[in-house]
Order: structure tokens, then C-alpha cells, then sequence
């Protein structure tokens, strides 16, 4: 059996059913495959599963400490089988909503595992046996997968990944959680809030690699609440299975190694690119050493007719950022002039509390001796913050001291994730922070604290406080 | 403290703003460059002559300056912060208020200086992608700019802060003239995606636009004819190799132009009217006495014509001299106004990229260009010793337009025999 494409798409995944989305638009005959279902790992074993279940290890821990605020319930308790099942269903929404989105566009779906046996054609492996694809441009997307920690195979029952952590049908008694990154501490933190006894360990000096410190610290003390200790410079060296659970050989920082019993090992040390087994040398590519391939602005490969989009063509391993190639990806395809320009990519941790970031940190800001002003307001000084009983973290922002320029924004507090957008928009929109401070932010809401942040680093914030002399303040009108 | 436009230079009355070069809040020293003003003759650079912090910019790039107009305020001059200098256009000059509107209009033409803000469509890419460096526009004014194929660094932005809007992309004539009749603020109507290919408007202005004046007003005004004639050039090649080397020592390049400049300095002499230009006014020929030869040299800008003064008394080295620090000015628009006038008749070389020969357009009011063709080896009939024979020989065309108001046929075919004699025979250059 074979089959002929305008172009096809390789990884269903937020990278690549937008592309293909976008390219049949366009009026290409598309043709996408994946080994599994659609969505990727984002909707089925990522992004979306975690989000469900982080919602209702927040909500079981407010339910469970409502007395402060006056309402009293005894008897919470987790049904973790009916939970996960919960979990499935909204998983499910959202892939047969993407499955009914490319099927309406016209897109085929073939479910297999393809290989390039040529530059321009597929060998797929299906459940009805082995067919044929040719095409004219392909699309690579196919994604990552969690990096293997050796000496640690997963098996999913007491060596979990993500994916296995994802769908526990039982609460394990306790959990180490291998690798501080933000895999490891928002999963880490949904079962420790909903009982489960957690440790962190962690090979580096801190917590979220790459974030700065300052929003770390706010999560850390958090971790601290919620009685989970984290066990920074240690070295994980080897565990023994038992029927019981695994001992964990770890090796603190100076110190001598030591014996720890835990019921699970999840391990969250990274992703790697699924770049093996496709055949890529077959079309006259080949990865870096990490297993990438490197792509120009419009995400096209080193062979022309092929492109790579989302984790497989390099960091952030984000979606929204494969999402976004893959539009640039297929427009430029169907002959448009595009780039990738973007300047202002958000990233979002949902641990407790959020963290969410876009645009320089501080430390970059000041990597490229730019003059920069950082202004800070605390979620504590906000009223809706108070009046959620959300008031950990704040937002810090940074801007050029010479330009007025809006250079990044940091915030570690309630609801980050949905308060960063305005943030990214002003800064692909080259906005001045004075133009946060400016703009009219309704009363009482989250996002006000971007406002007062803006207020902070012109050096005069409302409902804090500020020094006069404290810290340079950026001219209230600056011009380019 | 306040900076006008100073006086030019003789007979210049205004000039227009091509790039300002320092910004608002600089600390400009004393002759450090201001601006770049391009008048009828030239682009030249004005330098400072007060030292300050630059409080205000009153007039905007493209924009017609006449001498003693306002053009900048330095700080403590009570020149208010505004967050961009034209959101008042009425501070102090009486000449800012009637040419606001006009400013406004060309500014959305204005693309920088004179480089073309087009790029080689191949090989699409990112641009800047440092927060703290980009050039101001929204996502969807780049991606504009990216499908017209318009690099935004070279787009003058009229927004809040240099912001570039998505007019400044277009920068279309119909875009500008709904500025000038509704005034400011509103937004031209989004072009409609063009076809596969499509097109894109490049501002047509500064030198471009003053080439495109003169060019118009000589064919306007002069009756052209153009006179082909052939020459050996053998001697000349001999003559010039010789004398590059001793050049070369000297550290000047010596190229054909100044040999052929002496042998139109000495063919003139003979015919004073190619030297001449028309007083239509007055009804009088007016006859020079002195030999400035302009050349045409061709910069990333467009032509432009300095003048080599007075021909006559200088030497073969003098005359290289001049033409090397000419050409170098040209390219790094550095040309004075004095470099550009004066010129008498016009020499333009087209032999340095191919062709048979070229007809060159008269430099209005002048009377003659000629023309320069490449020099070629060519095997030719020669007699020697009373035999025919074939020989290799370097061979050349001369080209010259007239203007026949002034100068027959007969008078310009005449010059050009004289005028290769000395070519052929360029050792007779030392009788002159």
C-alpha cells in the first residue's frame, strides 16, 4: 500500500497538528503520522494530565486547611483510581478535539511508527501492516521523550517517569523525586499535598536550573510547609529493589553516602529528542551530539525539503514554542515570508506557588551590561491576592535604565501562569515599562501587581512603599 | 542655546534634512557632526558649534530647512520634555508651523538617509532578536515588513519613542497624502496581500530624486547629439604604464583620466565653444577661460559629478592627485560643496564596466560631456613600411554629446579629431 503527500507531517504532538493545521489552511494535502495518539506527549502523558491533577492536589489542600477561612470539613480524602479516571476524561476532550480538528481540515492520520527509507519517502509500520508515504516536504516532530537516569530503569511501579507518575493507581507511602527541575517539583508537589511523603533530590546548587533564585526561594519555602526535604549537590548513586520499595544510595555534598528507604523513585532529570530509529541519515540528516536538529529561522534542516519544528529542533523545550514553529514551519513551506523572531517566549512552572517567567532575567540583563532598574511588588500588598488567600511570591521586573525599555518580567505568586501574556505581549510589542504603569488595570485583580511593579521600577509604586534614594529609578520619561 | 542652519554656501537657500545625527539627551561637543543636509549641489555634514546636552530636535529628517531656521535646541533653553520632539512643531521658528504637515507626510516616506530599506528576499531571517536593541515595532508591522521584504533597520519609525508603524513599512505616496489632508493620527488602510512575487515602494528622495531633476531639466533644455569616434589608443596604454609606475612610487594611482583630460584641455583650446555655456537670459554665450573638468563617479547612492578645477596648470601627478582624493570623498560622502562646483564640461567614464560606447546626458548648463569607453586589444590594418599589414592594436571609442543649440555637428566632429590626435599621439601633450 502507499500513499502520496503535498507534505507530511511526522508527530502529532501541540508542534505538529498545528502545523499541519496551519498547512492544509494553506491548501497543502496533509498527511500526518504518529506512533500514538494524537496531542502528544503535551495532551496525553505532559502538559495537560499534570495540570489536572495539580488542580486537584491545590484544591484537596485548601478543602483540607478551609477552617483558617471558616469552613470546616472533615473526612476529605483522595479517591486516586476516580481522580486519574477524571484526569482521563479531560485528556480525552482534548484529543478528540484535535482528531476531529484535523480530520475537519482534511488531514490523514496514520497511526504508526514511520522511518525515511529515502529523502522523500516514509516506511510506516501500522497495526495493518507496513506502508508506503511519499511527499514532497516533510515535517519533523517528533518530540521528546524523559532521559534516562542509569542504574534506574523505569518500570512504572516503583521506578516511575512522568508519564507513569501521571497515572498511579495508588498512593505510594513516600517518594524521591530525582531531579529538581520542574517535572520533578510540580508532580513532587502534587503528591505530597495530597499525602505522600516526598524527598527531593537534586545533583545541582538549586532548584529550577536557569530560573532566578529569588522565585525559587519563594517555591523552596513552600516545599519546607509542605514537609518535603530537598537535598541540593547530592548525587543519586544506584538503588536495590526490594518488595517493599527501593533503597537509594545517595551521596550528599562532602559527606559520606548513604542507605534511603522510599516505597517510589520518580525520575525527572531531563528529556531527550526522539531522533533515533527515523532514518534520518536515509534523508541526509544528522542530529548534534544531543540528538537535535539544527534548524534555520524557518525552521527548515539542513536538507531543503525537510523541516524539524518543537523539542526535536532544540530549546525551550516548550509547546506553545513547538506550536509556534510550527506555524512559522508551514507557512514558510507554502512560500510565505517568515521567520522565527520571537523575542518574548514565557515559560510557566506550575508548581505551588507559579512561577512564571518572560523575557531577560536579571542576571542576563546584566551578562550584557545593560543599565538596568528592577522593580519588585509583593502579591502580600495586592488585594485580591489577600482576598484569595494566595499572598506568597511577587512580581519583579526589569527594565533598561536608558531606553525605558521593558526587558523581562519574573513572577513567582497565585496565578502566574495566566498573569505572564501581558507581560509577553508588551514586550514583542517593544513596549516601555512605563507603558504597563500607564495602562488602567482593573480593580481589585491579579494582573494590577504588573502595574505596581511597573510603578516600583520607575521608583514609585502606589501601595508600597519606595525609598527615594533607595535605587536609581528610571527617568519617568525616557526616550529612545 | 539654540542651533539654525548656517549659511551653505553661495546662491544655497535651504537644504533638505537627510539624517539627523545626533538624538535627544546626546551630549554633542564642539564641530562634532549635527546633521546631514542635502542641498541642489551636495550632501554635506553640519558640525556643532556649541557643546551641550541636545534638548530638542525641531525639524524631522526629510524635511525642507531653510538657512537660519530652528533646527535644534540644546538643554536649559526651557525646551520641554515631550516625549517626542514633533508632538510640537510650534516651538519658536515661524517656519515650523506651515511645513508640520509637510514633515509629517515625508516622514512616512523616509527610510533612512538615502539606502534603500530593500533586502535580497533569499535567505529570510530573524533580525535582532536582543530585547534591549530591537527596532520598536509590533509583531505584526515585522511580519509585514518581512513579506515586502523591507529591512526594519533602515525604516525611520514616526511612533511614540521611533516606533515603527506599519505605514513607515508601506510607506506608499497614498499612504502620505491621507496624512496631509486629515492632518495626523489615523491609520492608512492595510494593503491587500499582493500576488505571489509582489511588489514594494521604496521612497524616492534625496540624491536619487535630484539626479532624477537634472537629468530631466538637461534633456528638457538641451538638444542633444551624440558623436561616435574611434581611436588607437596604443601610445596612450604605453604612455600610461609608464607613468603608473612612477605613480606608484609617489603613492598615486594614475589612471587614463587625467591624459584625457589634458587632451580635452588642449582640444578646447581650439574649440572654446564645447567650454561654453548658454546665458538664455541674457542672450550671450558665455565663453570660459578656465578648464574645470567634472566626472562623473558613480556611489552605493547614485552619480554625482565632482569637479577637477582648473586642468590647464596642473600636472599629469596633480591631476591623479585630485581625481584619487575626488573619488574617495565621493565614495565615503564626504564631497564638499565646493568639490561639486565650477565644473566647465563633464568627463564620464563607461569603459570600466563594458560596453561599445555610451551617449552620455549633458551636465546642464554645460554644453559637452564625453565619454570615456574600455579600452580593448583589436587586431587592425596598418600600414608599415609602405605594406599592409595586421597588427594588434589597443583600440577605444570616444563618445560626445552635444548640446546643438550651441555647438554644430561639424564644430563637435572637428574637436573630436583634435581631441584624438593627442590621444593617438599623447607626447604631443607636452607641446600644450
Amino acid at each position: 500500500m502507499s500513499n502520496s503527500a503535498d507534505v507530511v507531517v511526522l508527530g502529532a504532538g501541540p508542534a505538529g497538528y498545528v502545523c499541519a493545521i496551519r498547512l492544509a489552511q494553506l491548501g497543502k494535502k496533509v498527511t500526518v503520522i504518529d506512533r500514538a495518539e494524537v496531542g502528544g506527549v503535551c495532551l496525553n502523558r505532559g502538559c495537560i494530565p499534570s495540570k489536572a491533577l495539580i488542580y486537584a492536589g491545590g484544591l484537596y489542600e485548601k478543602i483540607s486547611h478551609g477552617s483558617e477561612i471558616g469552613i470546616e470539613v472533615e473526612g476529605a480524602k483522595i479517591n486516586l483510581p476516580k481522580l486519574m479516571k477524571w484526569k482521563e476524561s479531560v485528556v480525552q476532550k482534548l484529543t478528540g478535539g484535535v482528531a476531529s480538528l484535523l480530520k475537519a481540515n482534511g488531514c490523514q492520520f496514520i497511526a504508526g511508527d514511520a522511518k525515511f527509507t529515502g529523502p522523500k519517502i516514509l516506511e510506516v509500520k501500522t497495526a495493518s501492516g507496513i506502508q508506503q508515504v511519499t511527499f514532497n516536504q516533510i515535517v519533523i516532530a517528533t518530540g521528546s521523550r524523559p532521559a534516562a537516569l542509569p542504574g534506574f530503569e523505569v518500570d512504572q511501579k516503583q521506578i516511575l517517569d512522568s508519564t507513569g507518575a501521571l497515572s498511579l493507581q495508588k498512593l505510594p507511602k513516600s517518594m524521591l523525586c530525582i531531579g529538581g527541575g520542574y517535572i520533578g517539583l510540580e508532580l513532587g508537589m502534587f503528591y505530597a499535598k495530597v499525602g505522600v511523603k516526598v524527598t527531593v533530590v537534586e545533583a545541582g546548587p538549586g532548584l529550577l536550573g536557569g530560573v532566578d533564585p529569588d522565585l525559587t526561594k519563594v517555591v523552596a519555602k513552600k516545599l519546607e510547609k509542605l514537609g518535603v526535604p530537598v537535598l541540593l549537590k547530592t548525587q543519586v548513586k544506584g538503588c536495590k529493589k526490594s518488595a517493599q520499595g527501593i533503597e537509594v544510595t545517595l551521596v550528599p555534598p562532602g559527606g559520606p553516602e548513604a542507605k534511603h528507604e522510599f516505597e517510589v523513585a520518580l525520575v525527572t532529570i531531563g528529556r531527550t529528542p526522539n531522533s533515533e530509529n527515523l532514518g534520518l541519515e536515509k534523508a541526509g540528516l544528522k542530529t548534534d551530539s544531543k540528538g537535535f536538529l539544527a534548524v534555520d529561522a524557518q525552521r527548515r534542516t539542513a536538507v531543503p525539503h525537510v523541516y524539524a519544528i518543537g523539542d526535536i529542533a532544540g530549546q525551550p523545550l516548550l509547546a506553545h514554542k513547538g506550536s509556534k514553529e510550527g506555524i512559522i514551519a508551514a507557512e514558510a513551506m507554502a512560500g510565505m515570508k517568515v521567520a522565527y523572531d520571537v523575542v518574548a517566549m514565557p515559560a510557566v512552572i506550575f508548581t505551588d506557588p507559579e512561577i512564571a517567567t518572560v523575557g531577560m532575567t536579571e542576571a542576563e540583563a546584566k551578562a550584557k551590561d545593560l543599565d538596568i532598574r528592577v522593580g519588585i511588588f509583593p502579591f502580600a500588598a495586592n488585594g485580591r491576592a489577600l482576598s484569595v488567600s494566595e499572598s506568597d511570591g511577587f512580581v519583579k521586573m526589569i527594565g533598561d535604565g536608558k531606553t525605558g525599555r521593558l526587558l523581562g518580567v519574573h513572577i513567582v505568586g497565585v496565578e502566574a501562569s495566566n498573569l505572564i501574556s501581558e507581560a509577553a505581549l508588551a514586550i514583542e510589542m517593544g513596549a516601555n515599562v512605563e507603558d504597563l504603569a500607564l495602562t488602567v488595570h482593573p480593580h481589585p485583580t491579579l494582573p494590577e501587581t504588573l502595574m505596581e511593579a511597573a510603578e516600583a521600577t520607575l521608583g514609585h509604586a502606589i501601595h508600597i512603599f519606595q525609598r527615594k534614594s533607595s535605587t536609581p529609578t528610571m527617568q519617568a520619561r525616557s526616550t529612545v | 542655546m539654540q542651533f539654525r542652519l548656517p549659511e551653505l554656501g553661495e546662491g544655497v537657500h535651504e537644504g533638505e534634512l537627510v539624517k539627523w545625527s545626533v538624538k535627544v539627551g546626546e551630549t554633542v561637543k564642539y564641530d562634532q557632526p549635527l546633521c546631514e543636509i542635502m542641498t541642489d549641489k551636495a550632501t554635506v555634514e553640519i558640525p556643532s558649534a556649541f557643546q551641550g546636552k541636545v534638548g530638542q530636535l525641531h525639524v524631522k529628517e526629510g524635511q525642507v530647512v531653510k538657512v537660519g531656521e530652528l533646527m535644534l535646541s540644546f538643554e536649559g533653553t526651557g525646551a520641554t520634555a515631550a516625549a517626542t520632539p514633533t508632538a510640537h512643531p510650534n516651538n519658536g521658528s515661524s517656519q515650523n508651523g506651515s511645513v508640520s504637515h509637510i514633515s509629517a507626510a515625508s516622514a512616512h516616506l523616509a527610510s533612512g538617509a538615502s539606502k534603500s530599506p530593500v533586502t535580497n528576499s533569499a535567505g529570510i531571517q530573524a533580525g535582532d532578536l536582543n530585547i534591549a536593541t530591537r527596532v520598536l515595532a509590533a509583531p505584526s508591522t515585522r511580519r509585514m515588513a518581512r513579506e515586502m521584504g523591507v529591512d526594519l533597520t533602515h525604516v525611520k519609525g514616526t511612533g511614540p519613542h521611533g516606533r515603527v508603524m506599519k505605514e513607515d513599512v508601506q510607506g506608499s505616496p497614498s499612504g502620505a497624502t491621507a496624512h496631509i489632508s486629515n492632518g495626523h493620527g489615523s491609520h492608512a488602510p492595510l494593503e491587500k496581500a499582493k500576488a505571489a512575487g509582489g511588489e514594494n515602494r521604496v521612497p524616492f528622495r534625496g540624491l536619487r530624486k535630484k539626479i532624477s531633476e537634472k537629468m530631466r531639466l538637461s534633456k528638457d533644455k538641451a538638444a542633444h547629439f551624440t558623436y561616435v569616434e574611434e581611436a588607437d589608443a596604443t601610445e596612450l596604454v604605453n604612455l600610461r604604464n609608464q607613468a603608473k609606475e612612477i605613480g606608484a612610487k609617489q603613492g598615486v594611482k594614475i589612471t587614463y583620466l587625467p591624459f584625457v583630460m589634458k587632451a580635452m584641455v588642449a582640444a578646447l583650446r581650439q574649440y572654446p565653444i564645447l567650454n561654453s555655456t548658454l546665458d538664455e537670459e541674457r542672450n550671450e554665450l558665455v565663453y570660459k577661460h578656465y578648464y574645470n573638468i567634472g566626472l562623473s563617479i558613480q556611489t552605493e547612492d547614485g552619480l554625482t559629478a565632482p569637479v577637477v578645477k582648473d586642468v590647464a596648470n596642473k600636472s599629469i601627478i596633480e591631476l591623479a592627485k585630485d581625481i584619487q582624493g575626488l573619488v574617495d570623498r565621493a565614495r565615503n560622502k564626504r564631497l564638499t560643496l565646493d568639490d561639486l562646483q565650477g565644473s566647465t564640461i563633464t568627463l564620464t567614464n563607461a569603459g570600466s564596466i563594458g560596453g561599445l560606447f555610451a551617449t552620455p546626458v549633458i551636465n546642464f548648463p554645460e554644453v559637452a560631456i564625453l565619454g570615456l569607453n574600455k579600452i580593448f586589444r583589436k587586431p587592425v590594418v596598418k600600414t608599415v613600411n609602405g605594406r599592409e599589414e595586421i597588427v594588434i592594436r589597443d583600440w577605444t571609442y570616444f563618445s560626445i554629446s552635444l548640446d546643438h543649440r550651441v555647438v554644430d555637428g561639424a564644430v563637435g566632429a572637428e574637436f573630436m579629431k583634435l581631441f584624438i590626435q593627442y590621444i593617438e599621439n599623447p607626447g604631443l601633450l607636452v607641446l600644450g
